[in-house]
């Protein structure tokens, strides 16, 4: 059975071409924003890694990444942060808060496999 | 000190949304106000609004269907989630360019209008960056304010670590 992945992004059209990208190796479920996300993570048990973007309305990605680690969710549980944000005090925010990637959009499909690869395949 | 600033950041918008739709293997070339697209034309309208300690303001991203549809050949989503997006992506890049030069700035999430109400006056000194894509138009502005006294950097200053580029991964 395919690993599932969480893809948590405000853009329906972000979403939908990170699923078409994973499809062939993954199962894809969504998330529309980090509240949305931070749900997904505390009750679901099936995820294998998951994808999260910045910058979104209600809860953004750092905030989740933070949440999620207090939860001790991110045991077990990569995160990449997918974004149009390259400011490397980010970036080191999220991985002082636990996130294991950062890849600035707009992304290569194949890249994203690759990562994906890595971190929910290890 | 205004119009300085003004010409850098427009010089900056120019190069980033070029090399945005280069990305997505579209070549956009630009051209002047007079072939501003009827706005009956403009599809659809992404606005990222934008602010920090030297300046702030707003980007508009407006694009004929052309480009939208060139740059999302699936058709995922909505016209204006796509052009929200891009927009967000070209503030993005220009966040980083302005990283280079020692300057911070906080993005907002991007809203989204339909093209058809719009209606920039082009004579004025702010007015649109006018781009033709191989079929279709692609328009840019971007206004902002600055702190009295500032002055947008030419050039980076010694030891600022680069942001990361477009395109690229880590794994930590």
């Amino acid at each position: 059975m395919a690993k599932k992945i969480l893809i948590v992004d405000d853009s329906a059209t972000v979403r939908q071409q990170v699923r078409a990208a994973l499809v062939n190796c993954f199962e894809v479920v969504e998330a529309s924003d980090g509240v949305e996300g931070l749900e997904a993570i505390v009750e679901r048990d099936d995820l294998a890694a998951v994808i999260c973007d910045v910058n979104m309305p209600r809860m953004g990605g750092l905030e989740l990444l933070q949440l999620a680690g207090a939860k001790g969710k991110l045991v077990g549980l990569p995160i990449l942060m997918l974004t149009t944000e390259g400011q490397p005090a980010l970036v080191k925010q999220a991985k002082a808060a636990g996130a294991k990637g950062w890849i600035v959009k707009p992304f290569k499909p194949e890249l994203l496999v690759a990562a994906m690869r890595k971190l929910a395949e290890p | 000190m205004r119009n300085f600033n003004n010409r850098a950041i427009d010089d900056i918008v120019f190069n980033c949304c070029r090399e945005l739709f280069s990305a997505y293997k579209l070549d956009v070339q630009p051209r002047s106000r007079s072939e501003f697209p009827a706005t009956e034309a403009l599809a659809a309208c992404g606005v990222m609004g934008f602010g920090g300690k030297s300046m702030r303001g707003a980007l508009v991203l407006a694009t004929t269907r052309e480009p939208l549809q060139h740059t999302n050949p699936h058709a995922f989503g909505s016209e204006r989630d796509w052009v929200c997006e891009l927009a967000n992506q070209l503030m993005g890049r220009v966040k980083n360019q302005l990283l280079t030069l020692g300057v911070e700035i906080l993005l907002a999430t991007p809203a989204g209008l339909r093209g058809e109400n719009l209606c920039p006056t082009l004579n004025k000194v702010r007015a649109p960056q006018v781009f033709a894509a191989s079929s279709g138009f692609v328009c840019v502005w971007i206004d902002c304010e600055y702190t009295d006294g500032f002055e947008l950097p030419s050039s980076p200053p010694p030891g600022l670590e680069p942001p990361v580029a477009e395109g690229d991964a880590l794994l930590f």
